[in-house]
């Protein structure tokens, strides 16, 4: 009765698919449903189908729920929270996100200006600052003319 | 790639689109809610889930990718498994109060099938076993084809044609008065 091949449909697998899905052709697996429509035309098909048409008159008895209009209001407004609260979220994303790039660019600058600069060479003995080498009373005194 | 007639509602929603929300509300809500009632029998628990439902499709239409699965289908799905929370509930509070088996003999008011209430059918869909009434439900009340009905309740045909026809022939049974 699965969607394989449309074989000629005999009693037994008519009565097999209208046990399972009733007795409307439009219920019916496509593969299957012109060998059986074919068949429904025969006495046996026929009597087969005015019994499942029976219980299937019977389960449209019930009618199906309408909804209360309070439903779908409620419905909508659990969107709109929703949709505000995502918004608002994404609104607190981008804004931390540009916290976070800016943060990220000022540390990015603050390593690349450590690692390019060249550290000051500082002389062994102790006498070299970042202005130049430190010189002593002595020395200065010397070089006044 | 499938071809989902939902698909620019559920891209409308992702993107916050008010009009789309109301039409998925007005093209899903009367199926959501008829699936939950004829599960559930209860309108009230029905409209809860119908409510429920949506409140995912809202939460989760930005991650739902086309090509997975039908929007409908997951729709289904995300209904009938939140059905099924509440009659496990039902079930552990029938097992706390009082162990009893479920009857799936004739009903009290069986008799002839041309003397029918909706109210009697309801009660016989009620005494299904959840699966078979899943089954029913889906081809019959949504008219989904046997694939669609098969992806939803995630088996495959043979099985969702077994339990259309068990189910059908033990609503007849029981319809009718006779023992099952």
């Amino acid at each position: 009765m699965t969607e394989k091949k449309a074989a000629p449909v005999d009693r037994e697998t008519f009565r097999a698919l209208v046990d399972a899905y009733g007795s409307s052709p439009h219920r019916w697996p496509e593969a299957i449903r012109d060998p059986a429509v074919s068949f429904m035309e025969t006495e046996e098909g026929r009597a087969l189908a005015a019994d499942a048409a029976q219980l299937d008159a019977i389960l449209f008895r019930l009618q199906p729920p309408v909804p209360p209009a309070g439903l779908a209001a409620g419905i909508l407004a659990d969107g709109e929270t929703w949709r505000t609260r995502r918004q608002r979220f994404r609104r607190w994303a981008i804004s931390a996100g540009l916290v976070g790039i800016g943060l990220a660019g000022g540390l990015t600058g603050a390593v690349a200006v450590a690692v390019i600069t060249p550290p000051p060479a500082l002389s062994i003995n102790g006498t070299m600052t970042a202005f130049g080498e430190l010189q002593f009373d002595s020395e200065l005194t010397q070089e006044t003319p | 790639m499938m071809d989902d007639p939902d698909a620019d509602l559920v891209g409308g929603i992702a993107s916050g689109d008010p009009d789309a929300m109301r039409r998925i509300v007005m093209a899903k809500l009367p199926r959501i809610l008829l699936v939950a009632t004829r599960m559930l029998g209860d309108k009230g628990e029905a409209e809860d889930v119908a409510q429920e439902t949506f409140l995912r499709i809202w939460k989760h239409a930005g991650s739902w990718r086309q090509g997975r699965a039908k929007f409908d289908t997951w729709a289904h799905r995300v209904a009938l498994n939140l059905c099924y929370d509440r009659l496990r509930r039902r079930r552990e509070i029938l097992v706390a109060e009082a162990p009893e088996m479920v009857d799936q003999g004739p009903l009290p008011d069986a008799g002839l099938l041309d003397d029918m209430s909706g109210e009697r059918v309801q009660r016989a869909l009620q005494s299904l076993a959840p699966r078979q009434r899943e089954a029913i439900i889906l081809v019959y009340y949504q008219d989904m084809s046997n694939r669609d009905a098969a992806e939803v309740m995630q088996i495959k045909v043979d099985a969702l044609e077994s339990l259309l026809a068990r189910g059908r022939r033990t609503l007849r049974a029981m319809l009718n008065g006779e023992e099952t």
